[in-house]
């Protein structure tokens, strides 16, 4: 398990809470705590390996849309979870990659991240600590998009409820640490499947600041994964739409990818 | 056998490229990839002093990418207008082919190369010369020129040993204000003879640096070390034919240095070292009978960033020292730079605003320069700001207001 913000997961680690593969075979009763079915949900299996592409867009509450698209690769090392992401559109961001490399719990040791800056053709290294800032000006924050560690936070189930003709459950989600950016977060998880349709984020006044929806999910090589969701900040208006396209697992990645040479290189 | 009076270090590119052009992989038939992206860009800059005067310019930057299996084409051709002048300029910013392989990459043609951690802080970014003709200076990657070089990259692991070979020098452009504000102060204007400061090309004449770097779990770090020439001509005063005569010319400089920067929570700190072997100093010490010293000199930087809230700040402070120091030079022993940097992005990153505060004690000025972006859409974007003087300057102060078109 990661120790923290793991910065760019993207999708399928934007709703690192709420989606997981399918557990064949697994028994899941009324029974289980929050903590465990949570505990299911993180402990699902991510392949060694994983290539995608993403696309986001921002939708203003005028509904003006501005696009970004990206292309990921990801690794785990075992210690080391490695993934590189390379900005294709638009084209003042083009050509710009940022790297990140997050250590198990037992390393205690912040995450390394850098970004290659085209214009300065300079790979900076930067600080993983701003993990409330926004990502590329979308609906998710660094943290959002990351890892979060199962016992961050506290999980109660509040109930079970359909949502789509699916049974799920209703787990809320305290963080221990006092001044966190949200008070809390409320997921809704498929039952058997471990699979979130929906998450939503509390401010720190304790008032629903977004809503996250899953759109569209699919097997991909035995694993479900997210191809759309839509994160909506009620407060303001402004959505962001993420899809994803393109995903492989476990195609080998070479080692090498994650590297200042692929930064600069580009894809 | 080739005399060294042959080896002209344009017959070797030429060489080299055709070298690389015959024996590189097979791979015309093979265009995985072409991109052709540009920029149309237009700036109004008002002279706060002189009231109503202001220039306008227009540029046209193309960017072109082809890829022919391991083999990249970049070019970067840019066309300029300057409608107070009704004067246009087209250049190559860029022009190269990467050749990629197993453990090395291999870049050849007009090229920037950034070493170090500094930002806008010269200490071992010497590769490229400085042009410090353009001001307002909106994107920080235009204070540097391109050249011609030969560039390998050899990769050992998450190591990278670097050389790079510039075959032609070329000098810094200067600031022209500078130039007018600060000339030697004791010595009358004499003429000046050019003879020695035209750098003939030949392979003795050439630059090479290399570099060896790390960027791993922790920290990275850059060694570095160059033979170059000074991209600022020494001014020598020499008596010709009776008369008092002002000789520029550039010498050799050999640079050692490194860099350092790791994350401590939420700050990054940057460390940065060079030391230059052969410096040339006007002098008006009477011993020093051509109006010049040489010595040695140490720059040292230390820099942190730091996001504070949605803010980032960003503070370098830049030493220089110049060594076995000599009262007569016509710069201090001590010398610093120190700048700092307030940013901060509103509406979705739609919004940008930073100010920065620079100090130079060397020309005994205090700057800001603050300045805001705004991207109307993913086409359109908006840049303002202004370079201010609140004690001392060099230059006029001013404001811009540019317009951009992506495509």
């Amino acid at each position: 398990m990661k120790t923290k913000v793991n910065f760019y997961w993207m999708l399928v680690l934007v709703l690192g809470l709420l989606v997981g593969p399918a557990l064949t075979g697994t028994v899941v009763g009324s029974e289980l705590s929050g903590r465990e079915i949570m505990e299911k949900v993180y402990n699902r299996d991510e392949g060694e390996d994983r290539i995608s592409t993403l696309r986001m867009v921002l939708v203003n509450k005028f509904g003006d849309q501005r696009s970004r698209e990206i292309k990921q690769f990801e690794k785990n090392f075992g210690p080391v979870e490695k993934k590189i992401m390379f900005f294709l559109s638009p084209r003042d961001v083009r050509n710009t990659s940022f790297m990140n490399w997050s250590y198990d719990k037992e390393r205690a040791h912040d995450d390394d991240q850098w970004i290659h800056l085209p214009a300065l053709r300079k790979v900076k290294r930067i600080s993983a600590e701003n993990r409330g800032d926004y990502f590329m000006g979308s609906d998710f924050t660094y943290d959002d998009l990351g890892d979060r560690g199962l016992d961050d936070d506290r999980h109660t189930l509040l109930k079970t409820e359909e949502i789509k003709g699916e049974t799920c459950y209703v787990v809320e989600s305290v963080p221990r640490e006092p001044n966190y950016m949200y008070a809390k977060t409320i997921s809704w998880v498929m039952k058997d499947k471990w699979i979130g349709v929906k998450k939503e984020f509390y401010d720190s006044a304790g008032k629903l600041l977004k809503v996250l929806s899953v759109k569209k999910y699919q097997e991909i090589q035995g694993i479900l994964t997210i191809l759309e969701a839509q994160m909506h900040n009620v407060q303001t208006g402004h959505k962001t739409i993420m899809e994803t396209s393109d995903v492989q697992y476990n195609t080998g990645v070479k080692d090498d990818l994650f590297s200042e040479r692929m930064m600069r290189r580009g894809l | 056998m080739l005399s060294r009076k042959k080896l002209d270090p344009r017959i070797i590119m030429a060489f080299i490229w055709s070298a690389l052009l015959v024996f590189s992989p097979p791979c015309a038939q093979q265009t995985a990839a072409a991109y052709l992206g540009g920029e149309l860009s237009t700036r109004y800059v008002v002279n706060l002093k002189e009231g109503d005067s202001y220039d306008a310019f227009s540029s046209l930057e193309l960017e072109l990418e082809s890829r022919f299996g391991p083999v990249d084409l970049y070019l970067n051709p840019v066309l300029t207008f300057n409608f107070q002048q009704s004067a246009g300029d087209a250049f190559l910013k860029e022009a190269y082919l990467d050749f990629y392989f197993a453990d090395f990459d291999l870049r050849v043609g007009k090229q920037l190369v950034t070493w170090g951690k500094a930002d806008g802080m010269v200490l071992t970014n010497m590769v490229n010369p400085l042009d410090l003709t353009e001001y307002p200076v909106v994107d920080f990657a235009d204070q540097f020129q391109s050249i011609n070089a030969v560039k390998i990259d050899y990769y050992l692991s998450s190591k990278l040993l670097e050389i790079i070979w510039v075959p032609e020098f070329e000098p810094a452009k200067m600031d022209p204000a500078l130039l007018q504000k600060h000339p030697a102060a004791t010595i009358p204007p004499p003429p000046k003879d050019l003879s020695r400061k035209e750098m003939k090309s030949s392979l003795e004449n050439s630059e090479i640096a290399l570099k060896y770097s790390s960027l791993g779990q922790g920290y990275d770090y850059e060694l570095v070390a160059g033979y170059f020439w000074d991209d600022e001509p020494t001014m020598h005063l020499e008596e010709k034919n009776g008369n008092l005569v002002m000789v520029p010319e550039h010498h050799r400089l050999t640079m050692v240095g490194g860099s350092l920067s790791t994350a401590l929570g939420p700050f990054v700190v940057r460390i940065e070292g060079a030391y230059l072997n052969g410096k040339y100093f006007g002098a008006s010490d009477p011993l020093a009978s051509d109006g010049t010293l040489q010595k040695d000199q140490v720059k040292f930087l230390l820099a942190g960033d730091y996001a504070l809230g949605d803010y980032l700040l960003s503070l370098q402070v830049m030493e220089e020292i110049i060594l076995d120091y000599e009262q007569g030079i016509n710069k201090e022993e001590y010398t610093e730079l120190v700048s700092l940097l307030i940013s901060r992005s509103f509406l979705r990153e739609t919004l940008s605003t930073e100010v920065t505060f620079y100090y130079d004690q060397a020309h005994e000025q205090l700057l800001v320069r603050p300045r805001i972006g705004y991207d109307l859409s993913d086409q359109v974007n908006f840049k303002g700001g202004a370079c201010y003087a609140l004690d001392g300057g060099v230059r006029d102060d001013v404001l811009f207001l540019q317009i951009n078109y992506l495509f």
